[in-house]
């Protein structure tokens, strides 16, 4: 079935088009014609040849909307939700038998599909839901919101046969994934804690920053690189307690998707990857109370209605509770060495979304989460308090201006700040960071005819960056920094990608986005030369510092091979304007975002990635490999001698270079049935090079890991009892070892080697969980249904690497070198290996009514 | 566990705070959140070439002194009863002053000195080696003016540190490997000599011994332009100077152009136990003397990177120190120095 959307007439005005751009000979007065005739584009003015490609582009759309007036055409279009509670369905597959088509609904639910009049039979599909078929009679605009529930045993399964797609090899997504929150929540988690971020790093080409860390490595790229989203609001620190769990409470969190690679047009501002979490939206159904009990934290969510089918609310809160129970040991532990330091985290999760009519709808969302940290030297010295945490807030309004073209407007605000307030002695601080970001958006989602799904739209962010500021007494004088003035930023991006079929063996999605970015005034700041003020710059309150612009062009093609194998090629280029420079593995709160400016430039990826998508087994097992090589510019580090200073200018302390990297990776999913799981692989090179770091030479990063192997299974035994193993191994990480020592004033010191000269022991480990669930025997008048769940971190107690560090001590003949003052005949040095979890078994008890 | 961490902690630099709370999650995360397992490991380090490493000082009314010795390879034993293998002897040092005079200095070694034990022991001290073993003295070897004796009987010789002058320093050592000898220079600069104001006596409070203990302040007037570093020894009652354990330089990016008072923590053996209850705090009775320094940006720099380096964790990453010798590693450092004594009453 040939269905192509270009008409004889469209064909004649594409060739047109092309052989005036072959000829190199498009006038001014041929633009206007289209613009006229067509879309109502801005007017296009000649400005040389380089322009055509993008005219070319944007000519091929309207083409594309052209194409449809040609024959009489009806749109189906509608939501689909879950039946038992009403919360949008996203990525559901809509799909029509007669066309062997079909499309996805989009992260709200929505779907349209435009279709030539006639009968077809529409299949509803979603993993883990039944099936459902529809038969329509198309001879006007249809709207067909579709519930869908849970396959439940007497329901019959609709029959799929086998000309059923497999989304990953039919489209042309690559390196993407949807991870539900139920995979997470089925998997063992550290410490009881489920983790969404930590299930992604399970993924191949996704690394974990370290032991138990909720950070991660996409492919080679820095932390920094990854475009984490929550409800659209970006989230600067995802993690709690200096990364060890994420500030995704999971009871809020509905679905994730994790691109690694072959970023849309859609998702710009990160060079390496996208992790898009969604809040749940509410039950509109009817009131639910969850929550759980486990060892760091308690959770409990309420949800329901506010207005059966037309309002919901959702309110997640969670919070620590270590610092409660140790409160009163504390002080009489170690003579009250510890009394005095405590630590939490807390968040909060909150949503209404209304439907206001079948065309209108608004979300508002919010997240706020705080971490504390006390600390106290026994002797009282030195007294730290430090909070940190992100706040996000989401205004959405969805807007249907037809059944083909939907809109998505967004204001959104959120800020990452961290503050320490310390003291020692007579001297008192308070320091104290932050970033703010204030965005407008608008995402249209246009599906002019089947097999085109259109994205386009527009965004604004207007960032403030408030590095480092002191202020404090010492003794009776007060101090503040002067040199650390606030950056303000303006940063812009207009997108526009098709997602569409060209022939039946050629899927293509398509995009351009084009960033702005400008650093402006007020700034003020002396640049200093051996401590001495040089020069000071200061401008002016709006005054224009240093504009940045960019062409991000994304391309990913889809080649079928056969009904169940295709090969994929993405080609993408992206921009980042605000960076993240760590000296740590992990990011700890106290690392600053900085953005572009006169010394900081924009850094730059791309990426290129083939890849071999094949199921078996009619979808039931999916496989893919992939290869990709990246390559980034202007990426920053610390320079090597640089020190935590709180009065230099953080960017007055990096030092910039490039970095590139490459792999495959390998991965095999079985996503239906009572046994579900994948194993991904990966081997992967990464390097990075600086004129000022390790002499010039290339050097692996210190993320660079040889091999990443991750094997997820989950058993569902019977309706009480599910397991779940992961096991992971990876090369050693890299670290920077001294080599050689000198003496000064006595004391020795270290002369460190080539950058990441050393690479530690293998990292690998078992983690084995037992979900029971506990199901009420009678029905009673409130269900009430709740689980244990159990996890072993750390089944066979590796002791794996988490720092090595130099211990000195001295030998048997003089006792220890460090304590005992004035008999110690030599010092030895030995290099020991710290490891942080031993096996470490949890409980959590989950319920829900 | 982790021995070697509390000191690190503890560098309280003010201007380091970004450090310093890398430092205080470490030691917090892993010594209260979680017990960390520890294991000694081989590893194989890869052969890096030795380096001389220059310690000179030149202070103003003091002759020259400068230490060479080699860089070592890593991790094994350092025979402290052997540290004479490390120094370099032989060597050819000039120090040239911007106001035209020079001198070549000559090596002096412990050993041949016809000097009693204890006085041995206090110079030992004084050039940072806190006494070994007083059956094994190392062969601690230094360069210094010829004229060095005449310093110590009269406090004066032909070549010394002046005020707001510029010393180059011009080594040639002799070969480390193969046959060509080592070269190195630098350049350091002694600024004026600011000093404080005065010093002040308070109680130390919610201190464990706050009965016994007080803590002490410089009343410090920093100049009004940028570029002033500071860095200070303290000397307890008959104990030589040592360095404070919190960091002993500071700059002036904070405080240009004010009077401050800044806290003077007490400069302890480095080799000694270390107690958070008595750290940075005099006793009463105590007699203190402080050394109180001008340095220059290099010097500086020196010492901040040294004092700074939290080697590499997954908290901090692993700090090269400044040094200002070409060709080799250490500090030819300049001071402009003022000496103050307190005595706390009881």
């Amino acid at each position: 079935m040939h269905e192509c959307f270009l008409q004889s007439t469209d064909l004649h005005f594409l060739i047109r088009v092309l052989e005036a751009v072959r000829n190199n000979s498009m006038k001014a007065s041929f633009l206007p014609k289209i613009k006229r005739n067509h879309l109502g584009l801005p007017r296009f003015k000649k400005r040389g040849v380089k322009k055509y490609c993008f005219s070319v582009f944007i000519l091929f759309c309207v083409c594309i909307s052209n194409a449809q007036t040609a024959l009489k055409k009806f749109t189906v279009s509608g939501y689909i939700k879950e039946s038992a509670n009403g919360e949008s369905m996203l990525a559901a597959s809509v799909y029509v038998v007669e066309l062997n088509k079909g499309t996805n609904t989009n992260e709200y639910g929505f779907y349209s599909l435009t279709l030539p009049a006639g009968k077809y039979t529409l299949r509803f599909t979603y993993i883990g839901f039944a099936a459902q078929e529809k038969i329509i009679d198309l001879n006007q605009d249809i709207r067909m919101n579709v519930e869908m529930g849970t396959f439940v045993k007497e329901v019959q399964e609709v029959v799929i046969t086998g000309e059923k797609k497999g989304a990953n090899v039919e489209s042309t997504d690559m390196g993407k994934q949807e991870i539900s929150v139920e995979v997470s929540k089925s998997l063992p988690a550290l410490l009881g804690e489920v983790d969404v971020l930590k299930t992604i790093q399970l993924l191949p080409g996704i690394m974990a920053a370290g032991e138990g860390n909720s950070g991660f490595y996409v492919r080679g790229g820095g932390p920094d690189q990854n475009l984490v989203l929550l409800d659209d609001a970006v989230v600067y620190n995802t993690g709690h307690l200096f990364g060890f769990f994420s500030v995704f409470n999971s009871d809020a969190v509905k679905n994730t998707t994790v691109i690694k690679g072959g970023m849309p047009a859609e998702y710009g501002g990160r060079i390496s990857s996208v992790v898009d979490v969604q809040m749940k939206e509410g039950n509109m159904k009817k009131w639910s109370v969850s929550g759980g009990l486990g060892i760091i934290s308690s959770r409990l969510t309420i949800e329901g209605p506010i207005k059966k089918d037309k309002c919901s609310f959702i309110i997640s809160a969670r919070r620590t509770y270590l610092d409660l129970i140790l409160k009163p040991i504390l002080p009489k532990i170690a003579d009250g060495k510890y009394a005095g330091n405590s630590y939490f985290f807390y968040d909060i999760n909150a949503k209404i979304n209304y439907r206001i009519s079948d065309r209108d709808r608004l979300y508002m969302s919010g997240y706020f989460g705080r971490d504390v940290f006390n600390f106290q030297d026994p002797s009282g010295v030195f007294k730290l308090n430090f909070p940190w945490g992100n706040a996000t807030a989401t205004l959405r309004w969805n807007h249907l201006f037809s059944d083909k073209l939907f809109l998505n407007t967004m204001f959104i605000y959120n800020d990452f700040g961290f503050k320490a307030n310390t003291g020692f002695l007579d001297i008192k601080f308070s320091l104290n960071s932050k970033v703010q970001e204030a965005t407008a958006k608008m995402d249209f989602d246009y599906s002019p005819l089947l097999g085109h799904m259109m994205k386009f739209g527009l965004q604004y962010n207007f960032h403030v960056f408030t590095p480092y500021t002191a202020t404090g007494s010492a003794g009776t004088t007060e101090f503040k920094t002067t040199n650390q003035a606030k950056k303000f930023a303006h940063e812009s991006g207009i997108y526009f990608q098709d997602d569409f079929e060209v022939t039946n063996w050629l899927k293509m999605n398509i995009g351009l986005r084009v960033s702005l970015f400008t650093f402006m005034g007020p700034f003020s700041k002396t640049n200093f030369v051996q401590g001495k003020a040089a020069d000071t710059l200061n401008y002016a309150t709006g005054e224009n510092i240093q504009t940045y612009w960019g062409l991000e062009p994304r391309l990913s093609m889809r080649f079928k091979v056969d009904k169940s194998s295709s090969i994929k090629l993405g080609v993408t280029m992206n921009k980042q304007y605000v960076h993240l420079v760590s000296s740590s593995t992990t990011t700890l709160p106290i690392d600053l975002w900085v953005p572009s400016t006169k010394v900081v430039k924009p850094q730059i990826g791309v990426l290129a990635a083939l890849g071999y998508f094949r199921n078996f087994k009619d979808d039931m097992i999916e496989t893919s490999v992939e290869v990709y090589y990246k390559h980034l510019w202007n990426q920053i580090e610390y320079g090597e001698s640089a020190v935590g200073n709180i009065t230099v200018d953080v960017e007055d302390q990096f030092t910039f270079g490039k970095g590139w990297s490459y792999g495959a990776e390998f991965f095999i999913k079985k996503a239906k049935g009572k046994w579900t799981g994948w194993i991904g692989y990966t081997l992967a090179w990464t390097w990075r090079q600086f004129p000022d770091i390790n002499g010039g030479k290339p050097f692996l990063a210190r993320y660079d890991r040889r091999h990443d192997l991750s094997i997820v299974q989950m058993y569902e035994i019977n309706k009480h009892w599910k397991v779940s193993a992961t096991f992971v191994f990876a090369t050693g990480q890299l670290t920077t070892l001294p080599t050689s020592f000198f003496l000064n004033e006595g004391q020795v010191h270290y002369v460190y080697g080539p950058r990441n000269w050393y690479r530690m022991p293998a990292y690998h480990r078992l983690d084995v969980g037992f979900v029971y669930t506990i199901i009420p025997k009678k029905k009673r008048k409130i269900p009430f249904t709740s689980d244990i769940s159990f996890s072993i971190y750390n089944a066979y107690n590796r002791m794996n690497p988490f720092f090595i560090y130099v211990d000195s001590g001295g030998d048997a003949g003089g006792g220890t070198g460090t304590t005992t003052g004035n008999n110690t005949k030599s010092l030895s040095f030995r290099a020991k290996q710290a490891t942080l979890f031993p096996i470490l078994p949890s409980l959590t008890w989950n319920f829900k009514f | 566990m982790l021995d070697n961490r509390p000191n690190k902690f503890i560098q309280h630099s003010v201007l380091g705070i970004p450090q310093l709370l890398k430092l205080s999650i470490v030691y917090c995360l892993l010594s209260i959140i979680f017990s960390s397992c520890t294991k000694v490991i081989d590893i194989e380090i890869p052969d890096s070439a030795q380096q001389v490493v220059v310690e000179g000082t030149i202070e103003n009314n003091v002759p020259p002194i400068v230490i060479l010795t080699k860089s070592q390879k890593f991790f094994g034993t350092i025979d402290l009863n052997n540290l004479g293998n490390y120094f370099v002897h032989g060597a050819s040092v000039h120090v040239t002053s911007s106001d035209g005079s020079q001198t070549e200095l000559t090596e002096f070694c412990l050993q041949g000195l016809n000097l009693p034990q204890d006085q041995k022991d206090l110079l030992l001290g004084a050039l940072g080696f806190s006494t070994v073993d007083s059956a094994n003295i190392p062969n601690v070897c230094v360069y210094t003016v010829p004229d060095i004796l005449s310093y110590f009987v009269a406090g004066t010789c032909n070549f010394m540190g002046k005020e707001r002058t510029t010393y180059n320093l011009d080594i040639v050592a002799p070969p480390l490997y193969g046959s060509d000898s080592v070269h190195l220079t630098s350049s350091t600069y002694i600024p004026t000599a600011v000093g404080m104001d005065s010093v002040t006596v308070r109680e130390a409070a919610n201190v464990v011994y706050r009965d016994s203990m007080v803590s002490l302040y410089a009343n410090v007037t920093v100049p009004d332009t940028f570029g002033n570093f500071l860095r200070y020894k303290t000397k307890r009652n008959g104990e030589p100077y040592y360095n404070p354990k919190g960091g002993t330089v500071y700059d002036d990016k904070l405080w240009v152009g004010l009077k401050i008072a800044l806290p003077v923590e007490r400069g302890q053996n480095p080799n000694a136990d270390f107690d958070l209850n008595t750290d940075a705090y005099f006793w009463k009775g105590d007699t203190v003397s402080l050394k109180w320094s001008n340095i220059d940006a290099q010097t500086y720099e020196f010492f901040y990177t040294l004092e700074n380096d939290g080697g590499d964790s997954p908290f901090s990453s692993p700090v090269k120190i400044k040094s200002n010798i070409s060709n080799g590693l250490g500090i030819w450092a300049g001071y402009a120095t003022k000496y103050y004594e307190v005595i706390i009453p009881e």
